[in-house]
């Protein structure tokens, strides 16, 4: 995993938990917390985290992970606009994942597994994605768009009819986009 | 112990100085993690600017390698258009090419989705833009790379309608520089609206260099195939592709039993007298305007060619009936006849032409032989005609073949003698000379130089012949020298073709057959025509000069049939003038060419040369020649051509034709 996905981890924990959170997350996973986006660490570090948080709530580890998600778009706002200011809806920018983004991610990351994503493009309001990868980690793409959404100040709705955690070959997320109000 | 004295750890830790402290260290933490995001940041833009150099560098080296590698443009350009779509994650890439007109052509060199950009390909097909027109003309125009970007911009372009259609939002267009001359353009469309990129437009600029080179490198290979397979001059195919066309044709009709191909040999009628007296820039004007002319009466499907000097080819195809070729022929003289004008003066030219139909079987070299043959029997049937390859012609050739096959064993065989025909002093009747004159016993045939000569000379069988001659004259000169019955040794004089002379070997021959034979030189006469100074006139005096220098004597044979002119005459190294027998059978009747004779004769003995009168066959001519003061006689009334022994039984006997001298004085 990259250091890049703790690093902006931890910035969401300490804005909106606090400091004192964000220790005791790593407290409670057993981890010194030394990260920085330029390394890769192991991918159960996150596992861990996101177990602790889990624990901390009482929530599901997907839910904690969507959350994740959702709160690290505005980060990603922030660190690349340009990839955002080209589009003028959640759809479109999607629709970069593959040809755009994810390159942009193997530019600073030689090496990085990045998931696969399969889009059918042919209804105008909506999006059938199709996720592989092997951190199974689909909800972390369901937050991503929720927070894209907000971005565009969309509302998304996110159905999920195929879950390699349910033990598909690859998960299937059917995602409605909300005209703009 | 009192407490006094000590600062107790509970001093320290007031509510408010602690409070105040983890403040403190919350900031630094803060101002640590700030910092380190920091760092991460401009890590980041460093690696991401590396990487991007990076690709950059990868991508030049993909095209710098493709330019270098490919065999041909379309292959080269595919590559990197391909590599530069995928570096750009752009949509499409395309190549357009320049062509004669100095208009830009769309190629069919694509990059992207082929079944996606379906509908723009289609669109761009077959279009053609000027300079100033549309996106590569706008290139062409501005010798710079163009970036649009924006529907509306876009659609306003002539392929607008399908640009839209493709939903397109950005475009780069750059020059493919050969020099500073734009030779192509590539064009790049992205379906997201993007801002110009400098960085990337100079990449594209870099790129366009190496590509140009590629462009460059193929009109050059296009340019040497052209001038491999076409003819300087008049821009018309050469031999080398009459040749692979004739092949084709050839095998169509194979192919298709109701085809024939026909193959026309043109050559010109005189156009050496046109080079000679023009010079050859003037030849080559008047080459050019007589291929013009071919290129007007041919059919479409047949094709002209020139295969050197001034013999032209046509190859006629798909023929299904002979009278198109009749037609063809007859409008190719007609079309060559018409004066040529050149330099204000008018020519006329006239064409030989012969005619071969290919049989089933026939090679296209063949056929163009048998063209030729045809061609060749046109000119001896009196020129400015045309003869159709036949079987009677090819019998010709056959038994020609033939005589060349015995012909090359003769001399093994020793089928080839010498008979010596008198030349008598016309003064005393003594021989004072014998000409060698060459036959060849074949089989039971005697044949005389006029059946055999031609073709040895054109086989080149001519040197070996030559030298043969040579060899044997001088050795029956030894043997008459040597016989103490000759009082008076005869000159013995030897015919050299143009041929002999410019053979390198003819000096040495003739040194060491002199060496061999113990000969003396001033008893060789060689005898040579005017025409050995008309084809290379310094070459031709070189070579006499230096024989001249061996001791022989030179002879001008048949002088009066050529057009040498007096000057070289007078620089010609010769100590006798033989007078052609032409003027010798009018002599006694025309008195035109008696004073033409006289002005000779008087001519010779003012340059100090010996004069031979040739072919006097009758007492009368005798007469003539005597009175005009010739010194030397030679013809059938006064001696045939005969075999060495009765040669030497007439040089044994003193003044054997005084007889003749002295009842005509």
């Amino acid at each position: 995993m990259k250091g890049i996905v703790f690093s902006l981890l931890e910035h969401l924990v300490v804005s909106e938990h606090g400091e004192e959170t964000w220790e005791t997350l790593l407290e409670a996973s057993g981890l010194d917390g030394v990260y920085t986006s330029l390394g890769s660490y192991p991918d159960e570090d996150l596992f861990k985290l996101v177990g602790a948080a889990s624990e901390a709530l009482d929530a599901p580890a997907d839910d904690v992970v969507r959350w994740f998600g959702r709160g690290a778009m505005p980060l990603f706002v922030e660190r690349y606009p340009q990839l955002f200011s080209e589009h003028d809806n959640a759809r479109s920018f999607v629709l970069t994942l593959n040809d755009i983004i994810h390159p942009e991610v193997r530019k600073l990351y030689p090496g990085a597994i990045v998931p696969e994503f399969g889009f059918d493009s042919s209804r105008p309001q909506a999006l059938g994605m199709d996720y592989f990868s092997p951190r199974k980690m689909c909800a972390f793409a369901e937050g991503l768009l929720l927070g894209a959404g907000v971005h565009y100040g969309e509302t998304i709705s996110i159905e999920q009819p195929k879950c390699m955690n349910r033990g598909d070959q690859r998960c299937r997320l059917e995602i409605t986009f909300s005209q703009k109000t | 112990m009192p407490s006094g004295d000590y600062v107790q750890p509970e001093d320290l830790t007031e509510p408010s100085e602690l409070e105040a402290r983890a403040k403190r260290l919350e900031r630094q933490l803060h101002r640590e993690r700030s910092v380190r995001q920091e760092a991460e940041a401009i890590t980041e833009r460093v690696t991401r600017e590396l990487y991007d150099k990076q690709q950059r560098l990868v991508l030049v080296a993909i095209v710098a390698k493709a330019a270098n590698e490919a065999s041909g443009i379309e292959d080269a350009i595919a590559t990197c258009l391909e590599a530069v779509r995928a570096h750009m994650s752009w949509r499409l890439g395309h190549l357009w090419l320049l062509d004669e007109a100095d208009e830009m052509v769309s190629t069919d060199v694509w990059a992207g989705d082929p079944v996606r950009d379906a509908a723009f390909r289609a669109a761009s097909r077959g279009l053609r833009f000027g300079p100033g027109i549309g996106l590569p003309g706008r290139v062409l125009a501005e010798r710079t790379a163009v970036w649009m970007s924006g529907r509306g911009e876009l659609s306003r372009l002539p392929r607008g309608i399908a640009v839209d259609a493709a939903d397109l939002r950005t475009a780069l267009c750059f020059p493919l520089f050969s020099g500073s001359d734009v030779v192509g353009v590539l064009e790049f469309f992205a379906d997201r609206e993007l801002k110009p990129d400098a960085e990337l437009v100079t990449l594209m600029m870099q790129i366009g260099t190496h590509l140009g080179r590629v462009v460059e490198r193929q009109r050059a290979a296009d340019t040497l195939l052209h001038q491999a397979t076409h003819d300087a001059l008049t821009g018309l195919p050469n031999r080398v592709l009459i040749l692979d066309l004739l092949t084709r044709s050839l095998a169509r009709q194979h192919r298709n039993m109701d085809y024939r191909t026909a193959v026309f040999f043109i050559d010109l009628d005189g156009f050496k007298e046109v080079n000679d007296t023009l010079g050859h820039a003037a030849g080559d004007r008047v080459l050019r305007q007589v291929a013009a002319r071919l290129s007007t009466v041919i059919r479409p499907q047949d094709t002209l060619g020139r295969l050197s000097g001034d013999e032209f080819v046509i190859v006629c195809e798909a023929l299904t009936e002979e009278h198109p070729v009749v037609a063809i022929a007859e409008r190719l003289g007609t079309a060559v006849r018409e004066p040529i004008e050149v330099d204000g003066e008018q020519f006329l030219v006239t064409a030989s032409v012969g005619i071969a139909l290919a049989e089933d079987s026939d090679a296209a070299v063949a056929l163009i032989e048998q063209a030729d043959a045809a061609m060749y029997r046109a000119k001896e049937l009196g020129r400015a005609r045309y003869e159709i390859f036949s079987d009677e012609l090819r019998e010709r050739i056959a038994r020609r073949l033939d005589i060349e096959r015995a012909l090359r064993g003769a001399i093994e065989r020793g089928e080839l003698r010498l008979h010596y025909q008198p030349e008598i002093d016309l003064r005393t009747g003594a021989i004072i000379g014998v000409e060698a004159l060459l036959r060849w016993q074949r089989a039971d045939a005697l044949m005389m130089p006029g059946d055999f000569i031609g073709l040895a000379e054109d086989t080149g069988l001519i040197v070996p012949i030559g030298r043969w001659v040579l060899n044997e004259a001088l050795r029956q000169l030894g043997i008459w020298t040597a016989d103490e019955a000759i009082a008076e040794k005869p000159w013995i004089s030897v015919n050299l073709s143009v041929r002999q002379l410019a053979d390198p070997e003819l000096m040495p021959n003739v040194r060491s057959a002199l060496a061999d034979h113990r000969a003396d030189p001033s008893q060789l006469l060689l005898e040579v025509t005017e025409s050995v100074i008309f084809d290379d006139a310094q070459a031709g005096l070189t070579v006499l000069t230096a024989l001249r220098s061996l001791g022989t004597e030179i002879a001008i044979d048949d002088f009066g049939t050529g057009y040498a002119s007096l000057s070289y005459l007078r620089r010609f190294p010769a100590s006798v003038v033989k007078i052609d027998r032409s003027f010798i059978v009018e002599i006694d009747k025309d008195p035109r060419t008696r004073s033409i004779v006289e002005a000779i004769v008087t001519m010779a003995r003012a340059l100090d040369l010996s004069t031979v009168a040739e072919g006097i066959e009758t007492a009368e001519q005798l007469a003539v020649v005597r009175q005009l003061g010739f010194d030397t006689g030679q013809g059938f009334y006064i001696a045939k051509p005969i075999p060495a022994t009765e040669v030497a039984r007439l040089l044994r006997a003193p003044r054997p034709f005084a007889g003749l001298v002295t009842s005509q004085s």
